[in-house]
């Protein structure tokens, strides 16, 4: 049952991915306290759906990224902006990783 | 003791001890042994209180138990948390609930063989694909005839307005909503007489806080969504099958 999950909702998770991952890098561009927010529901979105399909190695990733999100938001000592634009980047690998097909142009 | 597989429901575990109480998720319950999904890292050997329910199926079994290690959080499938074994007078009463809730498991393997009736889920979810994954699975896990109707509820206030419209068997629902989250909603249920026994999953990528907020504010079990669909597509089928039987809940220690 997991593998017809997969295969029927893979391709919808990762061009839905893909354009929560460019919503978020917009919303990184302006980090104030709005933005971010909106940058964490968008990582949260794609950890519980990565979740749902199985894409473990998707999870802890987007969840990681959040939690930096979070940290810049609420100004925490050691938030760093480079890191967290770092962590969008893995984020964004990875998820091409999940696609069985070469990244779209 | 013949030592069989163990048990793949999620169990709410409460486990104190003289210093603390945590309200958890036990898992891969066997004769011997459970694990509890939890932070809480009580030294090995210390003596604890667990009390092991199950929605609808199974009455609070108080069990003695030791700690005797500990897992380090791996992926966020593979949950940290603590390697409980019963003592020895809490050995048969765990071998009698690992029993019914294998049997509970095996019977709803193969359902529903004929029409159920109708079984009504409201999903509480405010995320459009994993809603219409949670559906597809649904149609898949419990196929008609016989199979559940799932209602959707987008945030906390429309699925207490469906709460009070319909009556449900069985409420999922995600931590975080918008607005108010999944456990001020639970919260809120708990408090409602109509509400306060109605069984309810509670579903999150949200690790350790959103477990220890779902099961604190009153929710019976609690799965992380890299789990979920599997296991509460399994949880379900239990669920619905159990609510079609005559006898209704039952108490594990009748159960042997």
């Amino acid at each position: 049952m997991m593998d017809e999950l997969h295969a029927r909702f893979l391709p919808q998770f990762l061009a839905l991915a893909r354009e929560r991952m460019r919503r978020a890098r917009a919303a990184a561009a302006r980090p104030d306290a709005p933005a971010l927010t909106a940058v964490m529901r968008e990582l949260h979105a794609i950890a519980g759906e990565a979740g749902l399909l199985g894409l473990t190695a998707i999870v802890p990733i987007a969840r990681g990224a959040e939690e930096q999100a979070k940290h810049l938001r609420d100004g925490r000592p050691g938030a760093d902006l480079g890191a967290f634009a770092s962590a969008l980047d893995d984020l964004g690998h990875a998820i091409d990783a999940a696609s069985p097909e070469p990244r779209p142009p | 003791m013949g030592d069989a597989e163990a048990v793949r429901l999620m169990l709410r575990a409460e486990v104190r001890c003289s210093e603390r109480a945590v309200i958890a998720s036990g898992a891969a319950l066997t004769e011997r042994t459970i694990f509890v999904i939890t932070d809480w890292q009580p030294p090995v050997d210390t003596a604890v209180s667990l009390r092991l329910s199950f929605p609808t199926l199974v009455d609070p079994v108080e069990l003695a138990a030791r700690v005797i290690g500990h897992r380090a959080p791996g992926n966020p499938g593979e949950a940290g948390g603590l390697e409980l074994a019963f003592e020895a007078c809490a050995r048969e009463p765990a071998a009698a609930l690992a029993a019914q809730l294998r049997r509970l498991s095996a019977a709803a393997a193969g359902w529903p063989a004929e029409p159920a009736g109708d079984y009504r889920v409201l999903l509480v979810e405010d995320n459009d694909l994993i809603r219409d994954m949670f559906a597809f699975g649904m149609r898949r896990a419990v196929p008609p005839p016989g199979g559940a109707t799932i209602d959707h509820a987008e945030d906390a206030e429309r699925a207490w307005s469906k709460l009070h419209e319909t009556r449900y068997d069985l409420v999922i629902i995600d931590h975080f909503l918008p607005a108010e989250d999944g456990a001020s909603l639970i919260a809120r249920l708990r408090r409602d007489e109509r509400l306060a026994r109605v069984p309810v999953v509670a579903i999150s990528v949200g690790g350790p806080a959103a477990r220890d907020a779902t099961l604190s504010a009153g929710a019976d079990l609690y799965l992380d969504k890299p789990l979920a669909l599997r296991d509460l597509l399994h949880t379900l089928r239990v669920l619905a099958r159990r609510a079609r039987t005559p006898s209704g809940a039952s108490p594990a220690g009748s159960a042997a």
